[in-house]
């Protein structure tokens, strides 16, 4: 599913200014967007989630329209159809785990039966390895488990995309290769388009199919990261550390 | 002795019971709406509603007098629309202890609707769940021990009320005259024992009003 989008935001704190004035299509599966913090990379992930709406432009979704200036069209969140994995997870934590996971199939979905809902969710938190946490409240789970709730929760809607809001920063430096292995699992498991954030350079490597540079609020660079034939692994790696270096000179992620 | 403390201990527990009603719907709402919504003059808004707490009793029941008494604004079109007259009635006193019971609601529930984290609304929003239904299972749930808390402290203030009440429905035993009005008779009539008795069944209800708030509130998870 393609995913274009082409943007301005304008936002005022007190007496500064930021413009944030992006264009990119994300045409493959896995899209990392890549910059120093400040460079407008989650507003661009709320615009696309229509918790922020931009003062003109277009974003698109494969071939639905989620927000149009000129013709008049801004969706609410509620029917856009776009998962969100909100940077520190967002878990309610006024009901366990079983009613986040739950919480996206009710209320607007009132045609699925209870049955179905319990039946989904149960097999949703097998598969996640959450099952023995049903009961649990967010606030005595570990870092990992929490995203993993929080994953759950967006994919049990079966969103046309998922936006992943800095995924692997709030984890420990040990659990984020195996995370890192995890989020490339569930993108081909459920055939859901990716746009993550991140300023690791290792995320860029281990998920980008291509990279979106963010820099002051303006799309600096995109570039294809995908293997190319024949390409080994080694190779791949020194492409991807050359082009990030010289992105950003030594200091890479700034 | 019993008999002369239950006529005004009921009207007392009706009055305060109605008034806290009333200070909770319209102290949530307001607390919601200032919590949410960033407007010119709010800091000025947010003023007016603390007033109340601040203000000595005999003023606000003065303003009170001229908004619901018979030639008042609200009183006038009261009395020719419907025949409802609201001096010297306990339903005045309703509204007096309501106003006096606003702020505390008021105030609870803006901070507790400002504590709850806008994120976890943007999160159900993005869940699907409609604007009601992020109310209610997101932030209200969330929010609804500090206006418990709130709620609680304004049941008491409501039953403590004397000036305003005084001002407003009067002192008529058995009509308007409620427990602390009760106290001031009996300690004015030199009725020394009905007095103790009043105070100690004042002081019971409020230690058990105060207890219970206690318990509501304790954390759960």
């Amino acid at each position: 599913m393609k995913i274009r989008l082409d943007i301005r935001k304008t936002l005022r704190a007190g007496d500064r200014e930021f413009t944030l004035e992006v264009a990119f299509d994300a045409e493959h599966e896995r899209t990392v967007v890549f910059g120093p913090s400040g460079s407008g990379k989650s507003i661009t992930l709320q615009c696309i989630a229509g918790l922020v709406r931009p003062d003109r432009g277009r974003i698109e979704v494969g071939q639905r329209v989620l927000f149009d200036s000129e013709a008049g069209i801004d969706l609410p969140p509620q029917v856009r159809n776009v998962g969100h994995l909100f940077q520190d997870y967002a878990l309610f934590p006024h009901m366990t785990v079983e009613a986040n996971v739950a919480f996206g199939l009710k209320g607007r979905f009132g045609r699925g039966s209870k049955h179905d809902i319990a039946g989904r969710v149960r097999k949703f938190l097998e598969q996640f390895e959450i099952a023995a946490l049903a009961r649990s409240y967010p606030r005595s789970l570990s870092g990992g488990q929490r995203q993993r709730v929080a994953l759950a929760r967006a994919l049990i809607r079966q969103p046309d995309v998922l936006l992943l809001d800095e995924p692997l920063s709030a984890l420990d430096p040990l659990l984020r290769a195996r995370v890192r292995r995890e989020l490339l699992d569930l993108q081909t498991r459920f055939e859901v388009p990716m746009i993550v954030i991140t300023h690791d350079p290792a995320d860029v490597e281990a998920l980008a199919q291509n990279v979106v540079v963010f820099d002051h609020g303006r799309v600096a660079r995109t570039l294809n990261l995908l293997e190319t034939a024949g390409e080994s692994a080694d190779a791949r790696h020194m492409r991807v550390e050359g082009t990030l270096a010289e992105l950003y000179g030594n200091g890479v992620g700034g | 002795m019993l008999g002369q403390a239950a006529v005004p201990l009921v009207l007392t527990l009706k009055v305060a019971g109605f008034a806290t009603l009333f200070a909770l719907l319209l102290g949530a709402g307001a607390g919601f709406a200032l919590a949410r919504r960033a407007f010119w003059g709010r800091d000025v808004l947010d003023a007016v509603f603390t007033l109340p707490m601040v203000m000595p009793p005999t003023v606000l029941g003065y303003y009170l007098i001229v908004v619901i008494g018979r030639r008042g604004w609200i009183g006038e079109w009261l009395w020719e629309s419907f025949g409802i007259a609201l001096m010297f009635t306990w339903q005045g006193a309703v509204f007096a202890s309501a106003i006096v019971a606003f702020p505390l609601v008021f105030k609870s529930a803006r901070a507790a609707f400002e504590g709850v984290d806008a994120q976890l609304e943007n999160a159900a929003r993005t869940l699907g769940a409609s604007e009601p239904r992020v109310f209610f299972r997101i932030t209200l749930p969330l929010a609804w021990r500090g206006i418990l808390a709130g709620t609680m402290l304004a049941f008491a203030r409501a039953m403590g009320e004397f000036g305003a009440t005084l001002m407003v429905a009067g002192n008529i035993p058995g009509r308007t005259q409620t427990l602390s009005l009760a106290v001031y008779d009996a300690v004015q009539a030199g009725q020394d024992d009905l007095a103790n008795f009043l105070v100690i069944v004042t002081s019971v209800v409020c230690v058990l009003i105060l207890v219970a708030s206690g318990k509501l509130l304790r954390p759960r998870h």
